[in-house]
C-alpha cells in the first residue's frame, strides 16, 4: 500500500492545487493588509487569541533573555532611592505611584501599562531588567536612553522590586524623605515653570544648599568646577555622554538655563551627607599611593596629575565625591563607556587596566578628601572648548 | 613477505641497517639539543648550578659515542649487517645496500661532528638570536 | 615585446627602492655588521660559483657529447664532487661561522664603556644610559653611541617579544619578557642610521623603528652631558603658554620633562624631544605640525598605542604646545 493509495491523492494534480492554495493565501493577506478591515484602535480590545499569542511570545522572549542575567543586590537603599527619583519623573505617568492614580491618558493605552504601585509579581528582577533596559515592541514601553548604562537600569529595577514587595507602604522613607517638596515635583508635566522647573529637576537627585544628594550613587555638584558642569550638561544634551537619568532632563535645557544651573551649583558649599561612607584606612592609604604615583606596571597614570593642584579644572574636581559614585564611573570607563566626549576618552586608557580593588581604593581615597576650594583661584582661565 | 623470502631476512632490519648513521645522528641531536635546553633552563632558575661543564660533558660524551658508532658503521659495515639482518652479506644487492649505508654513515658522522663541535667553541647558554 | 621591456625595467627600480642606505645591512658602519657583511659576500659569491658550476654540469649532462657525459657519471666524480667537495666547503663555512659568532655576539666590552639599556614597549623604545660616573638618564627612540668604543646594550621588554635590529650596526637580537639579552655593538663610522623592531609585536609593529646616532668619540661625552641636563626653559610667550598647558593638562602623568614637575614614566621621556631626528618611534618627522598631529590624532597614526587622543585643545593651544615641545632641544 503506497501513500497515494491511502490518501487517495493524485500527485500529478497536487502540484497545481498547492499553487492555488499559495496564491489564495497571498491574495488573502494582501487584501487583509490593504483593505484596512483590521481595526488597530487602542480603544478596541484584542481578541482573546491575539492577546494570548502576544503575551506568550512576549513572556517567552523576556524569559529567554533574562536567564543569563546576574542580579546585584537590589535591597541596596542607594539604588532604591535613586531609582525612585527617576521613576517619579519618568515612569509614574504610565505606571502609577502609590497613593496616586495612573494618568487617564495612560489608562487608555493598549496594552495598558501595568500598575506597578499595586503588587503584580508577574516578573522577577531579571525580567524587569530586560524590560526596562530594552523596552517592549508593540507597546509604549521605551528602551533605556543611556546606552550601556546597566547600572542605572538596576537602580530603577531595585525601586520596582521595592514597590512590588512593599506596595509603597514606606514611601516617605524612599521617595519623600526629609527633603524639599521638589522631590516629588511634577517632573515633565509642567514645562512652563522655566528656571524653577529646571532647578527642581536637579534638586530632586542632586540636592541643594541644605540637602545632600538623594543617594550615594549620585554625585554632589556643590562647588564643582563650572567648566566641568557646563560641559557635562552639554554632553548629556547632545548625547555624547550617555545616561538614562541625565539625558531626558538635559534634552530641553537652553544654554541660558545651563549657565544658571552651573552658577547655582558651583557656588554652593559642600553639604554633609546623612550617611557618610566609611572606607577602611588601609584602603584609603592604598588609594593615596595610586593617586600620587599611578600604577606604572599597569600603565595607570597618577590621578593627581590631572585631578589636583594646578591642573585644569576642565577635568573636574573629584575630591569629596562619594566612593560609590567614583567607583561606578571608573567601572564605566573600564567597560569602554564614557568615551564619546573628547575629555572622557582620556580616562579610558588609565581606567582600562585597573582591578576592582584598585578602583575601590582610589575611590575611597578621593571620597575621604575635603574639597580644596583654593584650586579655583590657582587654575588660570582654562581654555574653553565647546 | 614473499618478495624477500629468498633472502630469508627481515625488512625492518635492512631499514635500520641502511639508516644506521642517520638514526645515530637523530639520537645525538635529540640528546644534545634537548639536554642543552633542559640544563640551560636549570641554570637560569638556580644560580649555583654550573651549566657550562655539565653541558659540555653531556654533549662531548654523546658526540663521542654516536660519532664513534657511526664511523665504526662506515668502516666495518659487516658487523652491523650481521647484527641487524642476521646473516652474512652474500650478493651484489647486499653490496649495494652496504655501499649506501657506508655513505650515509659517513655523512652522519660529519653531521654529528658539526653539531658537537659548536659547544666546544661557543658559550653554552648564550642567546644567539 | 615592449610590455616585457617595461616590466623588466621596473624590476631593478623595485630592488633599488629597498636599498636606501640608512637601514641597509649592505652598508655596514658597525663591527658586527661588517663581519656579517663579509660572511654575506663569502657565502653569496661562493654559493654563486657553485651554483654556476652545477648549472654547467646540468647543461653538459643534457647537451654534452658522450665523452663529457661519461666523465660526469663516473663514480669518482660522484664521490668527489658530491660528497667530499660539499663536506669540505661546509666544514670551512662552519669554521668561519663559528669564528665570527664567537667574535661578534659575545665579546665583552671594557668596563669604562657606557651601558645602554633598551627596553622595547608597545610600540616605542625606552633607552637608558648609564655612564662611568654612575649617572643614569632616560630617553626614547634614539640610541647614541660613540664611534670606536664597544657598547653593551642590555635588551629587555616589559610586554611582548620585540627584536632590536640596527642593520648598519649589528645583527638582530630578541627582547624577551623576563630576560635580559646583551648585545655588544661597536660603531666604526660616525653618522645616523635607522633600526627596526624585527619581531612581530602587535598591530603597530611596522611603525616601531628607531634611530642610531654614532658620535665621534670626543664629542660623545659632550653629547651625554647635554642629554643629562634638564630641559631647556621656554623663552617665547608661545612656548611658555605651551609649558603651562603641558603641565596643567596632565601630560606629566605619563611623560617626564626633567627640570619641571612632569615626572611620568609610562610614556617616552620628552626632556629633549625637540632635538630628536624623528617622532613617534621614527614614524613622523620632527616638526611642529607632527607634534600637533600626534597630540590630536595619534590613534590614527599608530592605532591602539598607549596615548589617548587629546582633542580638547583649541588651535591656538595646540600651536603653543607644539612650539614648547619643539623647543625642548
Amino acid at each position: 500500500m503506497r501513500i497515494r493509495d491511502i490518501l487517495k491523492v493524485d500527485f500529478d494534480q497536487l502540484g497545481n492545487e498547492i499553487v492555488v492554495v499559495i496564491l489564495v493565501l497571498i491574495g488573502g493577506i494582501t487584501i487583509f493588509v490593504w483593505a484596512g478591515y483590521y481595526n488597530v484602535a487602542a480603544s478596541e480590545k484584542h481578541l482573546g487569541i491575539t492577546n494570548w499569542i502576544l503575551a506568550t511570545v512576549r513572556d517567552q522572549s523576556i524569559a529567554a533573555r533574562s536567564s543569563e542575567i546576574e542580579v546585584p543586590d537590589l535591597k541596596d537603599r542607594d539604588r532604591i532611592r535613586l531609582g525612585a527619583q527617576h521613576y517619579v519623573a519618568g515612569c509614574a505617568f504610565c505606571h502609577g505611584i502609590p497613593g496616586e492614580p495612573i494618568s487617564p491618558i495612560a489608562q487608555r493605552m493598549l496594552p495598558a501599562p501595568p500598575d506597578l504601585a499595586n503588587p503584580v509579581n508577574e516578573y522577577d528582577a531579571a525580567d524587569h531588567f530586560i524590560i526596562i533596559r530594552s523596552g517592549l515592541k508593540y507597546t509604549g514601553m521605551p528602551a533605556w536612553p543611556g546606552v550601556g548604562r546597566d547600572d542605572e537600569v538596576w537602580s530603577v529595577v531595585a525601586f520596582v522590586e521595592w514597590l512590588q514587595d512593599t506596595g509603597g507602604a514606606d514611601r516617605r522613607d524612599v521617595i519623600d524623605d526629609a527633603g524639599p517638596e521638589q522631590r516629588t515635583g511634577g517632573g515633565y508635566t509642567n514645562p512652563e515653570a522655566g528656571e524653577a522647573y529646571a532647578l527642581s529637576n536637579c534638586v530632586r537627585c542632586h540636592g541643594d544648599a541644605d540637602t545632600a544628594p538623594v543617594s550615594r550613587l549620585v554625585p554632589a555638584l556643590s562647588s564643582q568646577s563650572p567648566d566641568y558642569l557646563r560641559r557635562s550638561l552639554q554632553e548629556y544634551r547632545n548625547g555624547r555622554r550617555q545616561s538614562g537619568f541625565m539625558q531626558p532632563v538635559s534634552a530641553n535645557l537652553t544654554d541660558g538655563e545651563i549657565n544658571q544651573l552651573v552658577d547655582y551649583y558651583s557656588g554652593l558649599a559642600p553639604v554633609e551627607t546623612t550617611s557618610p561612607e566609611m572606607p577602611e584606612a588601609a584602603s584609603i592609604a592604598r588609594g593615596r599611593a595610586i593617586a600620587a604615583a599611578g600604577i606604572p606596571k599597569q600603565e595607570v597614570a597618577p590621578c593627581s596629575s590631572c585631578h589636583a593642584g594646578a591642573a585644569s579644572l576642565q577635568y573636574g574636581i573629584i575630591d569629596g565625591l562619594g566612593q560609590r559614585y567614583l567607583a561606578g564611573q571608573l567601572d564605566l570607563w573600564r567597560k569602554g563607556h564614557r568615551t564619546g566626549s573628547d575629555f572622557g576618552i582620556i580616562m579610558a586608557r588609565s581606567a582600562a587596566n585597573m582591578t576592582d580593588e584598585q578602583i575601590r581604593d582610589v575611590s575611597a581615597y578621593y571620597a575621604s578628601l575635603t574639597r580644596d576650594l583654593s584650586r579655583f583661584a590657582r587654575s588660570s582661565p582654562a581654555g574653553a572648548t565647546e | 613477505m614473499s618478495l624477500f623470502a629468498r633472502h630469508d631476512s627481515p625488512v625492518i632490519g635492512a631499514l635500520f641497517f641502511l639508516l644506521w648513521g642517520p638514526i645515530l645522528w637523530a639520537g645525538h641531536l635529540t640528546i644534545a639539543y634537548g639536554g642543552q635546553a633542559l640544563l640551560c633552563t636549570l641554570a637560569a632558575s638556580s644560580a649555583d648550578f654550573d651549566a657550562a661543564t655539565a653541558i659540555r660533558l653531556l654533549i662531548g660524551v654523546t658526540t663521542l659515542a654516536s660519532g664513534l658508532a657511526s664511523v665504526f658503521g662506515a668502516v666495518v659495515p659487516r658487523l652491523p649487517f650481521r647484527l641487524l639482518l642476521r646473516r652474512r652479506p652474500v650478493d651484489a644487492d647486499d653490496g649495494t645496500l652496504i655501499g649506501i649505508m657506508r655513505l650515509l654513515s659517513a655523512l652522519a658522522s660529519l653531521g654529528i661532528l658539526f653539531a658537537g663541535v659548536t659547544t666546544a667553541v661557543l658559550p653554552v647558554c648564550a642567546q644567539g638570536r | 615585446m615592449r610590455t616585457t621591456a617595461r616590466r623588466s625595467a621596473a624590476l631593478p627600480l623595485l630592488v633599488i627602492g629597498g636599498c636606501s642606505v640608512e637601514q641597509s645591512a649592505l652598508h655596514p658602519t658597525g663591527a658586527g655588521a661588517e663581519q656579517i657583511y663579509s660572511l654575506f659576500w663569502v657565502m653569496t659569491i661562493g654559493g654563486g660559483l657553485i651554483f654556476a658550476a652545477v648549472l654547467l654540469c646540468t647543461l653538459w649532462a643534457i647537451y654534452g657529447g658522450s665523452g663529457i657525459r661519461r666523465t660526469l657519471s663516473a663514480e669518482g666524480m660522484i664521490y668527489g664532487a658530491g660528497v667530499f667537495f660539499p663536506a669540505a666547503v661546509l666544514s670551512a663555512l662552519l669554521g668561519y661561522g663559528l669564528y665570527l659568532m664567537q667574535e661578534s655576539a659575545f665579546a665583552s666590552s671594557p668596563t669604562g664603556a657606557p651601558q645602554i639599556a633598551v627596553s622595547g614597549e608597545m610600540w616605542w623604545w625606552r633607552v637608558q644610559y648609564r655612564d662611568a660616573q654612575g649617572r643614569s638618564l632616560e630617553s626614547a627612540n634614539e640610541v647614541h653611541v660613540p664611534v670606536g668604543e664597544t657598547v653593551n646594550l642590555a635588551l629587555t621588554t616589559k610586554d611582548v617579544i620585540h627584536s632590536f635590529w640596527a642593520p648598519q650596526l649589528a645583527g638582530k637580537l630578541d627582547m624577551i619578557p623576563g630576560r635580559t639579552n646583551m648585545l655588544s655593538v661597536t660603531a666604526t663610522k660616525p653618522g645616523i642610521s635607522r633600526g627596526q623592531c624585527a619581531e612581530y609585536c602587535g598591530g603597530a609593529h611596522a611603525l616601531m623603528s628607531f634611530v642610531v646616532v654614532a658620535h665621534p668619540a670626543d664629542e660623545y661625552a659632550q653629547w651625554l652631558d647635554g642629554e643629562a641636563a634638564p630641559a631647556k626653559a621656554p623663552d617665547t610667550e608661545r612656548e611658555k603658554l605651551g609649558q603651562d598647558l603641558f603641565l596643567r593638562s596632565g601630560c606629566g602623568a605619563c611623560h617626564a620633562v626633567r627640570g619641571t614637575a612632569a615626572a611620568g614614566t609610562i610614556g617616552p621621556d620628552l626632556t629633549h624631544v625637540g632635538s630628536r631626528k624623528s617622532l613617534g618611534a621614527a614614524t613622523l618627522n620632527n616638526d611642529e605640525a607632527s607634534f600637533k598631529r600626534w597630540i590630536v590624532d595619534n590613534q590614527h597614526i599608530k592605532p591602539e598605542n598607549g596615548m589617548p587622543p587629546y582633542r580638547i585643545f583649541t588651535e591656538a593651544e595646540l600651536d603653543a604646545l607644539a612650539a614648547y615641545l619643539d623647543g625642548l632641544a
